[in-house]
C-alpha cells in the first residue's frame, strides 16, 4: 500500500517534467525570416526592459548598451558571452529561441556589489513549462491529500512511528563511527577546520577586496556555506552546529579546556542563570529578520559580513563568560542556530537513547549532568528522554558520558519529530513565518528582475547610497525613505501579513474539523510546524542557483582569498559559466513539489494528533493544503512565470 | 531497652563495601583495592575547597567512583542498570558524607585560627 502511494507521488512529480519535455520538443514553430531587434540597456544593477517576451521560433538580435560601467550579457541556455563597455552599442548574433519557457538574462562581467542579482527575465511564449507546473501543483495537492485520506481510513500510518536505523550498529562503519563520536576530541577536530576558514573570512572581510565577487568572505560564506547549510539541514539537521566556530572560543575559555573534561569543574564564568523570559527563540527570530533588512549590503559587502561575524563571536564569548559553558548563545541568540534547529525537526539524523526504559531507571542522569568522560548536555537537554531535534546540537557529549552506552546516532523517519506530539511554541511559529516569507521575498527581490525593489533595499544607485561607492555614501532623503518602505514591507510580511493569512486558514481548518471551541490558537500554532519542512525545501530551491550559477566565485576565492591577484591553487582564473542554467528552474520546481508533498503529509499528521478522527483530520488537511498549494504556485510563478 | 542502630557513616561504609565487593573486588580478585574510592574522595575535597556546588559535585564524584570502577575492571560500560545505580548511590552517599565532614573540618580550622 505504502509503495503504491510513493509510486503515485513520484509519478505526479515526474509527470510535469515529462509533459514539459513533450511540450518543448513538439511545440516548435517555423523560424521567423527576419530577426527581431530588441534594445536592452544594462545599468547598475538591472536591465531595461526588465521583462522581455518573445515567441517560440523567433530569432532575436539583442542590441545592448551600457549606460554607466562595463557590463556583460549572458542568457541561460545560450552560450553567449558579450562584453559591453559604457555607451557602446553591441549587437548579439541572431539567437533562435526554439524552446518555450523562462530564461534569465544575466550580467557576466562583475560590475559592482549587486552584480550577482543583475538579472532580467526572458519569457519565450507560449510558456508551457509554467502552465504545466502550475497545473501539476493542483494535481499534486489533490493527489497527496487523497492518498493520505485513503491511508488514514486504514489506521493512521502517520502516527505509527518506527524506531529508525541505529547508525552505530551498522556493519563496519558503525563501530568506527561510534568510536569517533565517543572520542573526546571530536568537537575540537570538527571545529578547527571551520575556525580556520572563519579566521580567513574575518581577515578577508576586513582587509580584502571590497568587491564581493573577488572576496573570500562573500564568495565562500554567501554562496558555498549558505547553500551547504540549507542542504545540510535537510540531510543532517543540526550537523552545522557541531562544527560551528562561533561559540568555540567562549566555550573553550569557560571550560578552560579545548577537549578534555576539567576537574574540578569550576568554569571561568559568572555562572548566571539564563533568564526564563528569554528561553525561546524570539531574539534570533527578530535578529534574523533584522539582518534581512540589510541583506543587500550583507551579502555583497565583505566588510559588513565580517563585522556581523565578529559581532556574533563577541556576543557568544560574552554570553559564555556570563552564563557558563552551556550553549545559551547557540540556543537563544544565534539566528542561524535558531532556524537550523527549527528546520531540524524534519531532519532524519538524530541523537536518541537506544532504550528509553534504561534511561527511566537510570539514577545517574550522566547525559544531563556530565561524567568524567563527557560534559553534561551543553544544550541543557535531558538527552535520555529527548524526542526532538530542535535543541540537540549534535555535540555528542551524551554519547561519551553515558555509563551504559545507551545513547546513539539514528536515522529516523523524516518529520517524525513533527508528528510525534502537538507542538505549540509561539516563537518557533514566528520563526517559521519569517523563514517561509523571506525565502519567497528573496526569490522575488534578489533573483527577480525588478530593479526598483533592489534599489529600495540598498538605498540605491538612484538615491546616493550606491553600494559601489559605499564608503562615500550619503543617501538622499528619498533613498532613506525608500529603504524604510523596504524595511516596513520586509518586516510586516512575515510578522503580520503571512501569519494573518495562515491564521485564517487554520481557523477554517479548525472549524471544518470540529475542533474544540477556544482551541483555535492551538491549531494555528501546531499547524505552523508544517512550514518547517516546506520552507526548508524552498530555501534549498532558492540556494541551488547560487551554487549552479556562481560556483566559480568560491573556487576563485580559495586561490585568491583577498582578491589581490593571487593564484594559490591555480583556480583564480576559472571563467564564470553557469552549470546547466536552463535546467535550474526545473530542479527548483521539483524541490518545491517535494516540499509541498511533505508539508501536506505533516499537516495530516499534525491534524490527526489535533482532531483524532481521521475524517476530521483529512478535512483540516484539505483546508491547510490550499495554503500550501497557493504558496507553491507563487513560488513556481517566481521561478517560471 | 532500645539499642541504637549503626551510625549513618557506618551504614554508608557497609553499603559501599557491599557494592565494591559485588561489582569491583570480585572482578579484580582483591578485597582491599580502594582506588575508585580514593579518586572520588579526592575529587570531593578538591571541589569542596574550590567552593563548588555541593549537590552537583557530589553527584559527579559518585560518577567518578563509577567510572573508576569501570576503568579498573577494563570495561567501557556497566553491565546492568542495577550495577550502575548501586555504585552511583553508594558513591553519592559517600561523597555527600565526605563533603560534610570536610566542610566541618574546614570550619573548625577557620574558627581555631580566628581564636573563637
Amino acid at each position: 500500500m505504502r509503495w503504491r502511494r510513493t509510486a503515485l507521488l513520484i509519478v505526479l512529480i515526474i509527470a510535469p517534467i515529462l509533459l514539459t519535455i513533450a511540450a518543448v520538443t513538439t511545440v516548435r514553430t517555423a523560424t521567423s525570416q527576419e530577426p527581431r531587434i530588441i534594445e536592452l540597456i544594462a545599468y547598475q544593477f538591472g536591465w531595461d526592459p526588465e521583462k522581455i517576451t518573445v515567441q517560440v521560433g523567433e530569432t532575436i538580435i539583442f542590441r545592448v548598451t551600457a549606460n554607466d560601467t562595463a557590463h556583460g550579457f549572458y542568457i541561460d541556455g545560450k552560450d553567449i558571452f558579450l562584453d559591453v563597455f559604457p555607451f557602446q552599442v553591441v549587437d548579439t548574433e541572431p539567437i533562435l529561441f526554439d524552446r518555450p519557457g523562462k530564461f534569465k538574462i544575466r550580467c557576466s562581467l562583475p560590475c559592482g556589489p549587486l552584480h550577482p542579482f543583475m538579472v532580467a527575465d526572458l519569457i519565450v511564449e507560449p510558456n508551457y513549462p509554467f502552465y504545466i507546473f502550475i497545473g501539476s501543483t493542483m494535481v499534486l495537492t489533490v493527489g497527496s491529500v487523497l492518498t493520505l485520506q485513503k491511508n488514514s481510513s486504514s489506521g493512521s500510518p502517520m502516527l505509527t512511528q518506527d524506531e529508525g536505523i541505529d547508525l552505530l550498529r551498522l556493519p563496519i562503519i558503525g563501530k568506527a563511527l561510534g568510536r569517533f563520536l565517543r572520542w573526546r576530541g571530536v568537537y575540537f577536530f570538527l571545529v578547527w577546520p571551520s575556525l580556520f576558514i572563519f579566521m580567513i573570512v574575518l581577515l578577508t572581510g576586513f582587509f580584502g577586496n571590497p568587491m564581493g565577487g573577488f572576496n573570500f568572505a562573500i564568495a565562500v560564506v554567501w554562496i558555498l556555506w549558505f547553500a551547504a547549510v540549507e542542504i545540510m539541514i535537510l540531510l543532517g539537521g543540526r550537523i552545522w552546529c557541531a562544527t560551528c566556530p562561533l561559540p568555540a572560543y567562549g566555550l573553550w575559555l569557560t571550560r578552560r579546556r579545548t577537549y578534555s573534561v576539567r576537574e574540578p569543574r569550576n568554569e571561568l564564568s559568572l555562572n548566571k542563570t539564563w533568564p526564563k523570559r528569554l528561553r525561546n527563540i524570539w531574539i534570533p527570530t527578530l535578529t534574523f529578520l533584522g539582518i534581512s533588512l540589510i541583506s543587500p549590503w550583507l551579502v555583497t559587502q565583505p566588510f559588513i559580513s565580517a563585522l556581523l561575524f565578529l559581532t556574533l563571536i563577541i556576543i557568544a564569548f560574552v554570553v559564555h563568560l556570563v552564563f557558563g559553558g552551556e550553549r545559551n548563545f547557540c540556543r537563544y541568540i544565534c539566528p542561524a542556530g535558531a532556524y537550523i534547529g527549527y528546520h531540524s525537526t524534519y531532519a532524519s539524523l538524530s541523537v536518541r537513547s537506544k532504550d528509553k526504559s534504561i534511561c527511566k531507571k537510570c539514577t545517574t542522569k550522566a547525559c544531563m549532568r556530565g561524567s568524567p568522560r563527557g560534559y553534561g548536555c551543553p544544550w541543557k537537554l535531558y538527552p535520555g528522554g529527548n524526542e526532538s531535534n530542535t535543541n540537540c546540537g549534535l555535540d555528542f557529549e551524551c554519547l561519551k558520558s553515558c555509563p551504559m552506552d545507551n545513547m546513539t546516532l539514528k536515522l529516523q523517519k523524516p518529520g517524525k519529530d513533527l508528528t510525534a506530539k502537538v507542538r505549540t511554541n509561539t516563537s518557533e511559529a514566528w520563526m517559521g513565518f519569517v523563514r517561509f516569507s523571506l525565502v519567497i521575498f528573496y526569490e522575488f527581490v534578489l533573483l527577480g528582475p525588478y530593479f526598483w525593489i533592489k534599489d529600495w533595499a540598498s538605498m540605491g544607485v538612484k538615491f546616493g547610497a550606491n553600494l559601489y561607492t559605499a564608503h562615500l555614501l550619503v543617501p538622499t532623503a528619498e533613498g532613506f525613505v525608500n529603504w524604510l518602505k523596504w524595511a516596513a514591507l520586509t518586516a510586516s510580511v512575515p510578522l503580520v501579513i503571512v501569519p494573518a493569512i495562515f491564521f485564517a486558514f487554520s481557523w477554517a481548518a479548525h472549524r471544518v474539523a470540529g475542533g474544540q471551541h477556544g482551541a483555535t490558537k492551538r491549531t494555528f500554532l501546531a499547524m505552523t510546524y508544517t512550514l518547517a519542512p516546506y520552507a526548508l525545501f524552498l530555501w534549498v530551491a532558492f540556494a541551488l542557483p547560487l551554487l549552479f550559477v556562481s560556483w566559480a566565485y568560491p573556487l576563485r576565492a580559495f586561490s585568491d582569498p583577498f582578491g589581490w591577484g593571487w593564484n594559490i591553487f591555480g583556480t583564480a582564473t576559472i571563467p564564470w559559466r553557469p552549470l546547466f542554467p536552463d535546467l535550474i528552474p526545473f530542479v527548483q520546481a521539483v524541490l518545491v513539489f517535494l516540499g509541498l508533498i511533505v508539508a501536506i503529509r505533516i499537516t495530516h499528521g499534525i491534524a490527526l494528533r489535533l482532531f483524532k478522527a481521521p475524517k476530521n483530520a483529512t478535512r483540516a488537511t484539505y483546508i491547510m493544503s490550499i495554503f500550501h498549494m497557493a504558496s507553491t504556485m507563487v513560488f513556481i510563478w517566481l521561478l517560471m512565470g | 531497652m532500645a539499642t541504637s542502630g549503626p551510625s549513618k557513616l557506618e551504614q554508608i561504609y557497609t553499603q559501599l563495601r557491599k557494592v565494591l565487593r559485588k561489582y569491583y573486588w570480585s572482578r579484580i580478585d582483591s578485597d582491599s583495592d580502594m582506588t575508585p574510592v580514593k579518586e572520588a574522595v579526592k575529587y570531593v575535597e578538591k571541589a569542596c575547597s574550590e567552593g563548588l556546588n555541593k549537590r552537583d559535585e557530589c553527584r559527579y564524584a559518585a560518577l567518578k567512583l563509577l567510572f573508576s570502577v569501570l576503568d579498573m575492571t577494563n570495561r567501557r560500560t556497566v553491565d546492568s542498570v542495577e550495577e550502575m545505580n548501586d555504585i552511583y548511590r553508594a558513591g553519592l552517599d559517600l561523597a555527600t558524607q565526605v563533603w560534610e565532614m570536610y566542610e566541618k573540618v574546614l570550619d573548625s580550622v577557620q574558627k581555631s585560627l580566628r581564636g573563637e
